[in-house]
């Protein structure tokens, strides 16, 4: 039994704007999910090498791969959901901010994949950070 | 409220960290903490020193800065607060208790309330031997062990008599003449007493010498007379050069002995107490309650017995350090305290890298290579490790983030060691040091002196080091893909490679005039493009005719074959693609797979198509399990059939057939869980005859009854077919050896003794692994299969 251990999985501040439901209702959903959303992917890092990587922490249901909404190719973000919610801890603990395709990814607890959602919101159709990126980042062209 | 389950366990540690988001907000999170919030001054002040006694940190400036001075300070605030709480000093202290690094801190502040309050000090006693005799009947092993350690030190403070220690002692040492007392029992009580005696032994012998000697006398006779069929199992090492392997009571025998032998005085132990003595004087010393083991049940299970993983001595460490014996006691407590914060902080993998560099040691002791031998321990434990693979690998990661300048170098020789040495490492030992590399690897570019490792190229496929050279790379191009391998891979080694892992449709190939099923094919591909609905595909299959015999018409492996192949061709650019064709004509394997010839025919045409690319291979008949194409009986067998012969040895082979039966295991597990719930509500509603709301009929638990017992039944059947074709194959080996006979048609790879030490440490692996689940069917097993002349 460890007492440690609720900081690596605690909920962030991020909040689905669109998010469609109460603020209280988001809050109880992200606190029961076994949904994680993955950021700063490289938009040629595959479906298999994701799954290879996050299940490590336990098995995955499923990864919904983020798309760019006008191109429909990869952006740089997925969904991965897990069947229960102890891998899905796990993997907040263990692979959260490690190396995917040689980049540093993060990890957060998602309320849950809905249809739409899998597309980048920003203006272009990726994702809103990629407009507002300074530095060239050669992963996200 | 939505974080009660966090609250419940709640400790001070997590109610004081600030979160900080994205965008630099710090949002304290009220809603964490337990109270909703309530909590005064005073009391979070209470708690803080509590909690964080002997640390020295900026929340805890109270009393000076060195650890005896903050101990006695905060034994001074405490003695102020016990009129108004004493039940919340009780209950955190009872906590603290088992914070195993911080022992000696909490037995020094306990000694200190103890000089002012004893009366406190005796109700805080009986609470500690009242939560220790709770932890006894739950079988909560670590925390028995752990309190024992602690109530041990207490004679160190005056506040617990020797002899009432040496009497709780004797009581656990007694069980060693019970007849009916499984090994493991007796071995769990005569560990607790052994490793407690580092911090009590001085005492012990001072105060009650022959009293000591006759306990230790007869832990020895124990010792000598108990059985280590369990070492050849649980071994990493197969050979005892350069290290022997050591069963774990045997080893801190040894280490006690020396112990012994130097006066029972150690140096690694850091005691604040020490500067006390004086103070301690006059302590009024109370007896701790006799603590008896509770009786034998076959239902508790206790801890397996373990052997110590070594891979450093001395001579393996720079010169300016000295790495304690195998046999000295401190080697044991720097382990055991490593041990201790792994389990402790391993759900927080940053906290604990800290904590571990944070160990406070003497006497020069190479702390780098103490963890990473500890770290490696764990994950080559048999049969499984402690905590999840990824822990340790991430925690790795985080111990070389904080050390850039050691810590990568000692993992570098840790891993050149382990390869050396890998002809003598156990099957899984190998496994799993591969799957590690590779991740450890993907977070380092693959920078890696690969040419040092050049000589194992001209090895057979099947010796240790090249097979765990392909593997490896195999697991690197998982991560990433395959031009990547190419690239940092040198040339002459390039026999390593894996294969590019494309997908290899016959009906579009050379061959693919001459094939019957070439003209079906085609016309499915054309049907997927235009994605035709089920029907439409099925009337197309009718164009391969189904098979008479003896007047029953039988589908035509063909069919199944054609069908198979395609979709998946069709459904190969990702995962995705895969699954959705698959799900977008399931209905269509349920119509044509009905046998278990039909189930062989669907395995044996992804294995066609996706030769290549053994993690599509994997994922697939996951897929074709959990949508019940494929039944996990027939996964079994396949793995065991022709097509999969050549590859037998294949790690991915092996990554299938564990997670078929780990599959089954779970959903019997799961039907077994539903089941004692449906039967605890069945019976409440029999005692409550009023309660309508959760009624359980009769024939809905014969019900599930009877699907969980056929369950069983399949689970049963899955683990004979595993294990008849185990003792077929490996028989067919023996004999062949025995009479000398050449196996010329298969190949180089069914002669050798490599391949005979992957399938044999296989099987051994399997039944370590699911000894609880074959257990029961131990007789049958052995009647079945065992003659005179096996060994």
């Amino acid at each position: 039994m460890s007492y440690f251990g609720q900081n690596a999985i605690s909920i962030g501040a991020y909040r689905d704007q669109k998010f469609k439901g109460t603020r209280t209702e988001q809050e109880r959903l992200l606190a029961q999910s076994t949904t994680l959303y993955v950021g700063n992917l490289s938009f040629y890092t595959t479906e298999e090498q994701i799954h290879e990587l996050f299940s490590r922490a336990g098995d995955v249901k499923r990864i919904i791969m983020g798309l760019d909404r006008n191109k429909k190719t990869p952006c740089g973000f997925c969904f991965v959901e897990y069947y229960t919610r102890a891998d899905a801890e796990n993997c907040m603990r263990y692979i959260n901010g490690t190396r995917l395709d040689d980049r540093l990814i993060r990890t957060d607890w998602d309320a849950g994949f809905v249809e739409g959602r899998q597309y980048g919101r920003g203006k272009s159709g990726g994702q809103v950070r990629d407009e507002y990126r300074k530095e060239f980042d050669p992963g996200r062209q | 409220m939505s974080y009660n389950r966090y609250n419940n366990n709640q400790n001070f540690y997590n109610r004081k960290r600030r979160q900080t988001d994205d965008f630099g907000n710090d949002d304290e999170p009220k809603r964490f903490r337990s109270d909703g919030g309530g909590q005064g001054p005073v009391e979070e002040e209470l708690e803080t020193y509590l909690f964080r006694v002997g640390e020295l940190s900026d929340q805890n400036r109270i009393g000076g800065y060195s650890v005896e001075s903050n101990i006695e300070s905060t034994s001074n605030f405490v003695l102020t607060q016990i009129n108004n709480r004493q039940a919340d000093i009780i209950n955190i202290l009872l906590e603290c208790a088992r914070l195993p690094e911080k022992l000696t801190t909490y037995s020094t502040l306990i000694g200190l309330l103890n000089t002012k309050n004893p009366d406190f000090v005796e109700e805080f006693l009986d609470s500690l031997a009242t939560s220790l005799k709770q932890f006894l009947n739950q079988a909560q092993f670590s925390a028995v062990h752990i309190l024992v350690r602690f109530i041990s030190d207490l004679v160190n403070v005056k506040v617990v008599s020797a002899k009432s220690i040496l009497n709780i002692f004797e009581k656990m040492a007694d069980l060693v003449h019970e007849d009916k007392s499984p090994q493991v029992r007796t071995d769990f009580y005569v560990y607790c007493i052994l490793s407690s005696i580092p911090w009590n032994g001085r005492l012990l012998y001072e105060q009650h010498g022959p009293e000591l000697d006759e306990l230790l006398d007869t832990i020895k006779s124990y010792l000598e007379n108990r059985s280590k069929d369990h070492m050849a199992l649980l071994k990493v090492w197969s050979v005892d050069d350069p290290h022997p392997q050591e069963d774990y009571l045997d080893c801190i025998w040894w280490q006690i002995k020396k112990l012994e032998e130097h006066d029972w005085k150690e140096s690694q132990i850091i005691r604040p107490y020490v500067s006390f003595e004086a103070s301690f004087k006059n302590s009024t010393i109370h007896d701790f309650p006799l603590i008896v083991p509770p009786e034998y049940s076959d239902k508790i299970l206790y801890p397996l017995p373990r052997v110590i993983f070594r891979m450093f001595d001395y001579t393996d460490v720079p010169e300016e350090f000295i790495l304690p014996g195998h046999h000295s006691v401190e080697r044991y407590l720097v382990e055991e305290q490593l041990h201790s914060v792994i389990n402790t902080y391993y759900q927080d993998r940053k906290l604990c890298a800290t904590r571990l560099l944070q160990l406070p040691i003497t006497n020069r002791i190479p702390l780098n290579y103490m963890i990473v031998e500890i770290i490696f321990a764990q994950l080559f434990a048999l049969p499984k490790p402690a905590h999840l693979e990824v822990f340790y690998g991430s925690l790795l990661l985080e111990l070389c983030k904080l050390q850039p300048n050691y810590m990568p170098i000692v993992l570098a020789q840790a891993t050149e060691l382990l390869f050396d040495r890998l002809d003598n490492m156990k099957t899984a030992g190998i496994e799993r040091f591969s799957s590690w590399f590779a991740y450890h690897l993907s977070n380092f570019q693959y920078k890696w002196s690969w040419e040092d490792w050049k000589d194992s190229v001209n090895e057979s496929l099947e010796s240790p080091k090249n097979k765990f050279l392909r593997e490896t790379l195999v697991r690197c191009m998982r991560l990433s893909y395959h031009q990547r391998i190419v690239e940092f891979i040198p040339e002459p080694m390039s026999s390593l490679l894996p294969a590019n892992p494309k997908p290899n449709y016959k009906y579009i190939s050379e061959e693919a005039a001459d094939l019957e099923g070439t003209p079906v094919a085609n016309r499915l591909l054309e049907l997927f493009k235009e994605r035709a609905i089920p029907e439409d595909v099925f009337s197309a299959l009718r164009d391969i005719p189904d098979l008479e015999k003896d007047g029953e018409t039988e589908i035509n492996p063909l069919k199944v074959e054609v069908f198979t192949s395609t979709l998946l061709y069709f459904g190969c650019k990702s995962f995705s693609h895969a699954f959705a064709a698959l799900a977008k004509y399931h209905m269509i394997f349920k119509m044509l797979v009905d046998s278990e010839k039909c189930q062989l025919v669907v395995l044996e045409a992804l294995h066609d198509v996706w030769k290549n690319h053994q993690q599509i291979i994997i994922v697939l008949v996951d897929k074709l399990l959990k949508t019940q194409i494929v039944e996990c009986s027939s996964v079994a067998k396949w793995v065991f059939s022709d097509q999969i012969k050549n590859e037998f040895t294949s790690f991915y082979v092996w990554e299938i057939l564990h997670s078929t039966i780990s599959r089954m295991n779970k959903q019997v597990d799961k039907l077994r869980h539903e089941y004692n719930g449906l039967n605890e509500k069945h019976k409440k509603s029999d005692l409550d005859p009023e309660s309508v709301q959760n009624e359980i009929t009769e024939e809905e638990l014969e019900q599930k009854l009877s699907t969980l017992n056929s369950l069983r039944e399949q689970q049963k059947n899955l683990f004979f077919i595993i294990i008849e074709r185990f003792f077929a194959i490996l028989s067919d080996y023996l004999t062949k050896l025995e009479l000398k006979i050449e196996d010329t048609e298969q190949g180089e790879t069914f002669k050798s003794p490599n391949w005979f030490k992957w399938v044999s440490e296989r099987f051994e692996d399997f039944l370590l692994t699911h000894n609880e689940e074959v257990l029961p069917y131990l007789d049958d097993i052995k009647s079945q299969f065992l003659s005179p002349n096996t060994n």
